[in-house]
């Protein structure tokens, strides 16, 4: 189960997930009058005098209940949260902040029996719900740290989503932050868009969200009928809210296009193909390959979201970023760049990706200049025996190599020449050493050592030793790079038997 | 002691600990002269909650506990994996060789449910011994294996005649100026020294753990009543804060962090005078520095300068080393070969 703490300060108090801000009770309503009153009276604009039924996913501190217990339209609230002991707040220290929506009217002023809640995963809950069962959903999940708290973000749970939402229901979703994460934001927008949502994308800001350097904030508003520019600026909003006004709060839907203009760029998140977790830790549009021929956007430049009304571009990857074979792949391509099409430099992080939420990618870059030292541990004769041992199951001609490879090591012959399979052999086990390294969070910290830096790590890897082996000329870059660090770890070999 | 030799295998026994072990665990690594925090319960179970798998193992000699090492593993869904145990091996001595061999057994039949293609383990040893043979040294650390060591062994009076002039004259500074110090386990607290600790973090321009990390680790060692959060505040104002770990006879500095407001009132001195004395009054031995270094190009160079002015001495531990599970490594790139030959 997640930790859970609570900062008490002299205005309230501050709740975090994981170490996550949730909310902070300064500024709680800039979020959920966001996330909930926009839906809830589009809703009632939509099914006028008709008894409302809302879903809240997660949402266990009881505000956002709070917010859809405005309306007296609303009928019926499901809320269904996986955790107990967040529940438990919500009906407890949250009280005074939520006003007791989790509580039955008898035990506090706004307490109903309009609100039932469950104890359940919520994707689980829907799954076995009826179709176009509610007229309004609302998930309210944590931010992902973990590749499985994602499916709840996916192309399948938005699919669930839109079947059990009435055909001109709507749905309010938390996403991510459009500023720090703009892929993991548009990745959402897109998996909306792609699940048959018509989705409206939101950007708020959150002044105690700010002060843990989160950024604005996202969410997505959506119906699986379109939206129109007319219903929203039309909505009414019920009395008393401490933050949302009719006249202005339609400026949310505005993006700058430095924010927003890549979104056709990004991938879908399903579970087959996950991608969240990856934009969300390897989010920067800078840190992708950029292409020159694009044209710059002015700065001043902005979208309006609220007069766009775009179908996605179902782009589904091919593949999982964070897999290791993946990882293997995007050197490889740079390792045959004429074979796979990319002839520019990669970015770091598209060689190796920020596995962790704790690491950024100045450790990936730092690991890339490791990558000599970590070769250097490995035993080439004992590693070289084991794999020829099992020639039968690798490529022909890569045994072949390896077989003659580990002849001139026993032999003591001289090393001339590094065969473009042993080449691509010793690049799996370059990534293969950097990615156990990385994968264990403790360990890619790398406490006490100075640090080489990326730079360093490459002019390192070619500064020295080259008469002691070359290539067939056909590589890349990185080709060039890993056989030049494959030829002296192996001639290390030869050294390291004559000390 | 033993010798390694005059004890058999055959008399000794692995299994893995639970929670009952835990105070017989904690009392036998605390015993040990190179005994390390990360290899207690306390540390094991927070890295349980920042989704390390964990497996704690001890050797016995009939009911006699002997040695062990809690072992530590991060789950990603593919086979590049480390396994790692900074502060092991943890023997009695002469229990060494064999218990060695025992611990990398137990290790290696995780090995097929967990993918592991090495283990790093990390002693506070100054020379590799024998029984290490087969790991080699890591190109990283899990530690910092260049540390300064306060010796809190002799009277207060000689601590601070054993300091730098300068470390000795900023303390009493600090104390005329009334730096105010106190000790802490108070949850509420936790933001306060964060606040402090990313402000360093960014001036320094250091890697720094998320606030969610110190949550965790707060949570956990306050409970087990392992650690403190140390505070100096000045009219009012908090200027110097760090985090102390007490583990068997050592009192380890692991994170800190001060303000950039009035410098001249020496916070920072008079905090960690104050934590070498709490830490003494509470039977610790060392105060561990956790991080130093004497070549003045190395990321540690600017607070090694300040840490220098406490006097200690200098103590450079092996480092981080590793033994390669060469099945593994095999089966990863064999495997990896035919997924990437796969149409």
């Amino acid at each position: 189960m997640p930790t859970l703490f609570i900062e008490q300060h002299s205005q309230g108090l501050a709740f975090y997930i994981n170490g996550n801000l949730q909310f902070d009770t300064t500024d709680e309503a800039i979020y959920h009058e966001h996330l909930v009153v926009p839906a809830i009276s589009l809703a009632e604009q939509r099914f006028p005098n008709l008894p409302l039924r809302v879903l809240i996913c997660g949402g266990g501190d009881g505000l956002a209940a709070r917010d859809v217990l405005r309306f007296n339209q609303v009928r019926e609230i499901t809320l269904v949260d996986y955790d107990p002991d967040v529940l438990e707040l919500g009906r407890t220290v949250f009280q005074p902040y939520n006003q007791g929506s989790l509580t039955t009217a008898d035990q506090s002023p706004l307490g109903s029996d309009r609100v039932t809640v469950y104890t359940q995963e919520a994707f689980e809950f829907v799954s076995n719900l009826p179709d176009a069962c509610y007229h309004v959903v609302i998930c309210d999940f944590t931010c992902p740290t973990r590749p499985e708290e994602t499916q709840v973000y996916s192309l399948e749970w938005l699919t669930e989503i839109r079947r059990i939402l009435a055909p001109q229901g709507v749905l309010a979703k938390n996403a991510v932050s459009p500023q720090q994460t703009p892929a993991a934001f548009w990745c959402l927008y897109q998996t909306a868009l792609a699940a048959g949502i018509h989705t409206k994308p939101m950007r708020v800001v959150i002044p105690s969200f700010h002060h843990h350097d989160y950024g604005d904030w996202g969410f997505l508003l959506g119906s699986p009928t379109a939206i129109a520019p007319e219903e929203l600026t039309s909505l009414k909003f019920p009395n008393n809210l401490q933050v949302l006004q009719v006249a202005t709060w339609i400026d949310v839907f505005r993006f700058p296009a430095t924010m927003a203009n890549d979104r056709h760029l990004i991938n879908l998140h399903t579970l087959d193909c996950p991608q969240l977790f990856y934009y969300l830790l390897n989010s920067h549009f800078s840190d992708r390959e950029i292409d020159a021929t694009v044209k710059p956007i002015e700065s001043e430049d902005w979208l309006d979201f609220l007069a766009i009304q775009e179908s996605g571009t179902g782009l589904i990857g091919t593949h999982d970023p964070l897999e290791f074979e993946s990882m293997i792949q995007v050197w490889l391509d740079h390792f045959h760049p004429s074979q796979s099409g990319s002839t520019s430099v990669p970015a770091p992080a598209s060689l190796i990706p920020v596995q962790h939420p704790y690491h950024d990618p100045r450790i990936s870059q730092e690991w890339l200049g490791y990558t000599k030292a970590l070769l250097s541990e490995i035993d080439a004769k004992q590693l070289l025996s084991k794999l020829v041992d099992r020639a039968q199951e690798l490529p022909p001609q890569l045994a072949k190599d390896l077989k003659q490879l580990l002849e001139k090591v026993r032999s003591g012959q001289p090393l001339t020449y590094i065969s473009e399979h042993t080449a691509e052999l010793i690049t799996i086990l370059s990534v293969s050493l950097l990615v156990a390294n990385l994968a264990a969070p403790d360990a890619a910290f790398a406490k006490g050592f100075s640090g080489s830096s990326y730079r360093s790590g490459y002019s390192s890897g070619s500064s020295s030793s080259g008469d002691y082996y070359y290539s067939d000329g056909s590589f890349g870059w990185l080709g060039f790079w890993m056989t030049m660090i494959g030829g002296m770890w192996l001639w290390n070999l030869y050294k390291n038997r004559d000390d | 002691m033993l010798s390694s030799e005059s004890i058999q295998l055959d008399t000794l026994t692995i299994c893995e600990l639970g929670l009952d072990d835990r105070a017989r665990w904690d009392q036998f690594n605390q015993s040990l002269p190179t005994s390390c925090f990360m290899q207690s319960w306390a540390w094991a179970d927070f890295k349980q909650i920042e989704g390390y798998q964990t497996f704690r193992y001890g050797i016995f000699q009939q009911e006699t506990l002997v040695g062990g090492g809690i072992f530590y593993f991060y789950p990603r869904p593919h086979s590049a994996n480390l396994l790692i145990a900074p502060g092991i091996p943890c023997f009695t001595p002469g229990y060494e060789v064999i218990g060695m061999e025992l611990l990398l057994e137990q290790v290696k039949q995780l090995l097929p449910t967990l993918s592991a293609i090495a283990l790093r383990v990390e002693p506070l040893f100054l020379q590799k011994p024998p029984f290490l043979e087969k790991f080699v040294r890591a190109p990283v650390d899990l530690l910092p294996s260049e540390t300064l060591l306060i010796d809190l062994c002799p009277d207060e009076a000689e601590i601070l005649a054993n300091m730098k002039p300068k470390g000795r004259y900023n303390i009493r500074l600090s104390q005329r100026y009334g730096v105010e110090t106190e000790f802490t386990t108070e949850l509420q607290n936790i933001p306060r020294f964060y606040d402090l600790f990313w402000e360093t973090v960014e001036r320094q321009q250091f890697f720094g753990e998320p606030y969610g990390f110190f949550i965790n680790l707060c949570q956990t060692l306050f409970a087990a009543n392992m650690a403190e959060i140390g505070l100096a505040t000045w009219n009012d104002q908090l200027l110097a804060a760090i985090l102390v770990i007490y583990w068997g006879d050592r009192a380890t500095y692991l994170y800190g962090g001060r303000s950039s407001l009035y410098p001249h009132v020496m916070a920072n001195y008079g905090l960690h005078w104050a934590a070498m004395q709490r830490a003494k009054s509470k039977g610790c031995q060392v105060y561990d520095f956790y991080g130093y270094t004497q070549n003045p190009r190395h990321n540690y160079a600017k607070f090694s300068q300040f840490k220098r002015q406490f006097g200690g001495k200098p103590v450079t531990t092996i480092g981080a080393h590793d033994y390669f599970f060469y099945d593994q490594l095999t089966d990863l790139l064999i495997n990896t070969l035919r997924k990437l030959a796969q149409p």
